[in-house]
């Protein structure tokens, strides 16, 4: 597998290296190495099963490899506890809090950190507003819509600062017009906030949308990792040029015959 | 950002310290119960479990109460069988001090939980209800009839029985209720008395063959009565008293005795081992076994238990002749016809 | 399931649990159970009297079985897929025999359709009741309710697509019924079936009032260990009631996995129809009285001077009922209720907790035990503690009540809150493990708000059947902790009818007001946080 990463200047915010993990015998990850630049929108890329979700778990320490290590600002926190990583978590399903507001979910953590929980309300409407919410902010979170609750869940994790947001398949339960309202708030949190996002999908062109760099993965490997641009001009294998590249022009020749009147 | 412990606060759910209250609460609580359970015993303090139904007991804890205005005297209904399996099973460590009117059989089948009463006089009571061990006195001797609802024989056109062979003619179907030998002292009564006048091989082929007409055989002894009363059953094999007591309440009931006799049998009072020392126990039963017998057998149930008294009681029976009983009190024998007896 | 580091809290708290299944169940049982290895104890299974009793508990389950699970498969369609009025109220209604001892159910039925009943005299009947039919009349009268509960709990929340598609295919309603509605249902039917069985099988409070001629094993199982106190036939007996239980659980785990879970997403939308509608009210009107009829016979009788001889109406047996004790004995009853009912929530949530998010060998050790305790009758748990806990500390005191009553009674709460614990988000004790919020505190903040309707369900299921049980208690209780249930034999055995029947009103009035109260602080909470589904 080669892996053609581009050369920066940057210091590497999350360093993984040789990442293996196993289920039931079976090795789902066979050696994960890749680092992420501070502030960049990686976007992991593969089919479901290929080992992304697990991948993202050992990042945030929901689940500990059998070897290999995550380095945050050259911090070993392989054996951290996810709270201690200055890392977010955002759920396929949104994992909210159903009895509370959404105001409710988003200052629910702060309330046991004695430094902020006098502000907490005020912290949570500033989360919640950056995700345009902040009208939302007394509604009890059962009855939004989908795309309302990823929100509400994005908002929960940026109250805590964290340097580094995982997402997971963040859009795959939204509609078109909640996806692409989504996408552009993704990219103003990174924008304001400075903070390094990493979200898995399956579908290729979010990935190719929204991404800084995409890390393609396919059976517990990393197959290519580089600039949405260099993947599809030069793609590292038979794989990468069939799962990514073959589809997006799919997508592409489908949508050609409005290239015109859409310019 | 780190883990602290929070203070008490608005939130949805409960709170920490709230949980720890209610589950403090409930401890407390626990804790207060067993204690209730444990500790209820003082010396001035006397358990009777008593076999007599209500309103014997009542009489006998009025006239205890002004007997005796010092002792805390807690008289408990308990049904002859619970309160047999109960002594068996927990033996001297039984919360009751003293039982009550437990009958013959049973009394036997526990008397090793029961302290030798040589400290008290016997010669008071009829020689044929001693315990030959001593570790009972006779509270009463009951005895059993065929009782009749009377409304119900005429309105179904039923006669009524003379005899036992009467008793298994078809026009009694699903009319006659009899208490189950294997769970009540009066059901077994019967079953020895007609093993003790026609031989054990007749008796049980009499049994067979009345248990046609048996719609039911009842766990209680008074069973059969409550049955009469309610109309249910049309003849009942059960207790004289019992019977008595609703005739004299009015309901349309009559006694009646076939020429095997009326069955009997002792029933007795003992004290739990270990507990004669007690003064309390002491006092309440010597005062029961003797006021007591005499009260109780005045007012409920006149069959003779003390030498040479012969109450009356309105509608109750006079002279009645007993059944042969020997060996009624023999739990070898009890066991064995027992595991006979297939109803 | 979230695969997490277990912390030591956890670890412990998963001992301490298995500890207490071991010393509350495992032991006394297996105490008792090890008098089975004396080859005499074991005759008894040889005895035509066993073999007797064995086919009549098997027929007697059977056709209850049948019987309450159709008519709570009836009932739930009616009450599901008509448009009747008072859904509501039938659905109390239906409930209400669950709220009385079974002994009471018996009674009742003699009341009604004895020889010299109510509605026999009325209807100048010549039938008898005693026997098979009584047994299976008074079985279907307390195993109705949960049967109907497990049926009806599933069918309101299926989801009215499939049968919208099957109505446009022209697929006519008997087949969508067999095809749709069935197999949509066979996990709570065939639950309902064994969970039937199971109750029927073990139950000796109406065959001893209305079992005639007909023994079955918890009766023999009865008439020896008190009649002829032999304790340890009675246990070899007892070990046979347990086979109930070992299937019950076999098929508990076999059904589990292929279980579907269908999400509403369409409710249904219920048209008047004439014809479906006047036969759903037919029906449940019909069942409604059934049920209740028994029930307002001996609320009446309670009133009555001398049943069935003089029926003025009077006071008088309240008041004997009181000096004879009810006062504290309903006292006692209370007590033991609330207690169970709250350390009884509390303990099953937690072991739901473990098994339904935690996971691990532990957690389905636990869940074996936890459903297993499901088919133990009564008078085998009660015979096993008074066996194993004699001499002990809580051996004659309320602790002892209050553990067997637990111990008893957990499996129906423990399965609520594990379906209900199943079907929250898994992630969140992951949100709160990255948030810094410990499991303690998301199962305070999040899981119980979240499953607080349930957790009302398990209170309110330990607190009626501690008011109304009978068979585990018997042997366990004195005369200072002695719960009013029992009194309700006591008072019959003491030709006090009238009395026996007022006890058990009290027990009824007690259970109704409490679900009133519970079902108004749900109310209350629903309008103080409206969460919309």
């Amino acid at each position: 597998m080669t892996i053609k990463s581009q050369e920066t200047t940057a210091p590497h915010k999350l360093t993984v290296k040789g990442i293996k993990k196993s289920f039931d015998g079976r090795e789902v990850l066979h050696g994960i190495t890749f680092d992420v630049q501070g502030g960049e929108f990686l976007s992991i890329l593969g089919p479901s099963g290929c080992g992304k979700s697990t991948l993202l778990r050992i990042l945030i320490g929901l689940e500990h490899p059998d070897a290999g290590s995550v380095l945050l600002d050259g911090e070993n926190i392989t054996e951290a506890a996810p709270s201690k990583r200055h890392m977010g978590i955002v759920f396929q399903d949104y994992a909210l809090f159903e009895n509370m507001t959404a105001l409710g979910n988003v200052e629910y953590a702060l309330r046991f950190d004695p430094t902020r929980r006098a502000r907490r309300s005020q912290i949570a409407l500033d989360a919640l507003a950056s995700l345009g919410m902040a009208d939302f902010a007394n509604k009890p979170v059962a009855g939004l819509s989908g795309g309302q609750m990823q929100r509400v869940s994005i908002a929960r994790t940026l109250a805590l600062s964290p340097e580094v947001i995982l997402l997971d398949e963040p859009t795959s339960g939204l509609d078109a017009d909640a996806r692409l309202a989504l996408r552009s708030q993704l990219k103003n949190i990174q924008r304001d906030h400075g903070t390094t996002m990493i979200f898995i999908t399956h579908d290729q062109e979010e990935a190719f949308a929204l991404a800084d760099r995409v890390m393609v993965m396919g059976e517990g490997s990393i197959h290519q990792l580089d600039e949405p641009l260099h993947i599809v001009e030069n793609p590292a294998d038979s794989y990468v040029r069939d799962f990514v590249v073959a589809n997006l022009k799919a997508k592409y020749d489908s949508l050609a015959r409005f290239a015109s009147p859409l310019e | 950002m780190a883990r602290r412990i929070h203070n008490d606060d608005a939130s949805p759910g409960i709170s920490r310290r709230g949980f720890f209250e209610l589950a403090g609460g409930a401890a407390a609580c626990i804790g207060l119960g067993a204690l209730a359970g444990a500790g209820g015993t003082s010396s001035n303090s006397v358990v009777i479990y008593s076999c007599c139904e209500g309103i014997r007991n009542e009489t006998q804890m009025t006239a205890l109460r002004q007997a005796f205005p010092n002792y805390d005297i807690r008289m408990h209904y308990i049904t002859t069988g619970n309160c047999a399996a109960r002594l068996r099973m927990e033996g001297a460590s039984s919360e009751a001090d003293i039982v009550l009117d437990l009958e013959g059989g049973y009394i036997n089948q526990v008397s090793d939980s029961l302290e030798v009463l040589s400290d008290f006089d016997e010669s008071m009571y009829c020689e044929d209800l001693l315990d030959p061990d001593d570790r009972y006195f006779p509270f009463s001797r009951e005895s059993a009839c065929i009782a009749t609802n009377d409304n119900i024989l005429s309105e179904r056109g039923i006669p009524t029985p003379t005899s036992y062979q009467d008793l298994l003619d078809p026009v009694y179907a699903g009319v006659v209720s009899m208490p189950n030998p294997k769970t009540s002292g009066t059901g077994y009564n019967f079953l020895k008395s007609l093993v003790n006048a026609w031989g054990e091989d007749a008796a049980f082929d009499y049994f067979d063959a009345l248990a046609e007409n048996v719609y039911q055989f009842t766990s209680s002894g008074s069973g059969p009565v409550n049955a009469l009363v309610q109309g249910e059953a049309a003849v009942g094999l059960g207790m004289t008293y019992h019977a008595v007591s609703e005739i004299n309440e009015g309901a349309p009931l009559s006694v009646h005795f076939f020429e095997e006799g009326s069955p009997w049998d002792v029933y007795g009072s003992g004290i739990i081992q270990g507990r004669a020392g007690r003064q309390a126990v002491h006092d309440v039963f010597g005062w029961l076994c003797t006021e007591g017998v005499r009260i109780d057998n005045a007012t409920y149930v006149p069959d003779q238990v003390l030498a040479g008294v012969s109450p009356e009681i309105p509608n109750y029976p006079k002279d009645v002749k007993y059944a042969d009983m020997t060996g009624i009190t023999d739990v070898d024998e009890k066991m064995r016809l027992l595991e006979r007896w297939s109803h | 399931m979230a695969r997490q580091t277990s912390s030591k809290g956890m670890g412990l708290l998963k001992i301490a649990l298995l500890l207490f299944f071991l010393l509350a169940v495992v032991l006394p049982l297996v105490g008792m159970f090890s008098r089975l290895a004396d080859p005499q104890v074991r005759e008894v299974f040889g005895t035509p009297a066993f073999a007797s009793a064995c086919v009549n508990s098997l027929v007697v389950a059977a056709i209850t079985t049948v019987i309450s699970v159709l008519a709570a498969l009836l009932m739930s369609w009616v009450l599901c897929r008509t448009a009747i009025q008072g859904k509501s109220v039938f659905a109390v209604l239906l409930t209400v025999p669950m709220l009385v001892p079974s002994l009471a159910h018996g009674m009742s039925l003699v009341y009604l359709l004895g020889s010299n009943g109510i509605l026999t005299n009325l209807l100048h009947g010549s039938w008898s009741i005693y026997g098979f039919p009584g047994i299976v009349m008074g079985s279907f009268l307390y195993s109705f309710p949960p049967a109907f509960l497990m049926i009806y709990d599933v069918m309101r929340y299926e989801d009215a697509t499939p049968y919208q598609a099957a109505d446009v295919l022209g697929i006519p309603k008997p087949s969508q019924f067999a095809h749709i509605t069935l197999p949509f249902l066979r996990k709570p039917l065939i639950s309902a079936a064994f969970a039937t069985f199971a109750l029927v099988i073990t139950d000796y409070g109406v065959p001893l009032m209305v079992g005639g001629k007909v023994t079955t094993l918890p009766v023999l199982m009865y008439q020896n260990a008190v009649g002829l106190l032999d304790f340890d036939t009675g246990a070899a007996i007892g070990f046979v009631l347990l086979i109930p239980a070992v299937i019950d659980f076999l098929v508990d785990v076999l059904a589990r996995d292929r279980a579907s879970v269908r999400y509403v997403s369409r409710g249904f939308d219920l048209k008047p129809n004439a014809v479906r509608d006047a036969v759903g009210y037919v029906a449940a009107v019909i069942v409604t009285l059934a049920l209740l009829a028994p029930i307002a016979t001996f609320c009446m009788v309670s009133f009555a001077t001398k049943y069935p001889l003089d029926l003025t109406p009077t006071l008088a047996s309240i008041g004997r009922a009181f000096t004879m004790g009810a006062g504290s004995y309903w006292v006692n009853s209370l007590f033991t209720a609330f207690v169970v009912s709250i350390l009884g929530t509390i303990l099953a949530y937690l072991v739901a907790y473990i098994t339904a998010r935690v996971g691990g060998v532990s957690a389905r050790l636990l869940h074996l035990a936890s459903v297993t305790t499901l088919a133990v009758p009564g008078i085998v748990l009660g015979l096993s503690f008074a066996l194993a806990f004699k001499g002990s500390l809580i051996y004659g005191t309320f602790a002892i009540l209050i553990l067997v009553n637990l111990v008893h009674f957990i499996a129906s709460p423990y399965l609520m809150a594990y379906n209900s614990l199943s079907k929250v988000n898994k992630n969140l004790e992951a949100v709160g493990q990255t948030m810094g919020v410990g499991r303690a505190r998301i199962v305070l903040d999040v899981l119980v708000p979240a499953t607080a309707d349930t957790i009302a369900e398990m209170f309110s299921f330990f607190f009626v059947n501690c008011m109304v049980t009978i068979s585990a208690v018997s042997f366990l209780s004195t005369t200072l902790d002695m719960p009013l249930a029992l009194l309700v034999t006591d008072l019959d055995a003491q030709r006090l009818v009238e009395c026996s029947a007022f006890v058990s009103v009290l027990i009824l009035v007690t259970n109704v007001i409490e679900k009133v109260v519970v079902a108004a602080i749900r109310r209350y909470r629903h309008t103080q946080q409206p969460v919309s589904r």
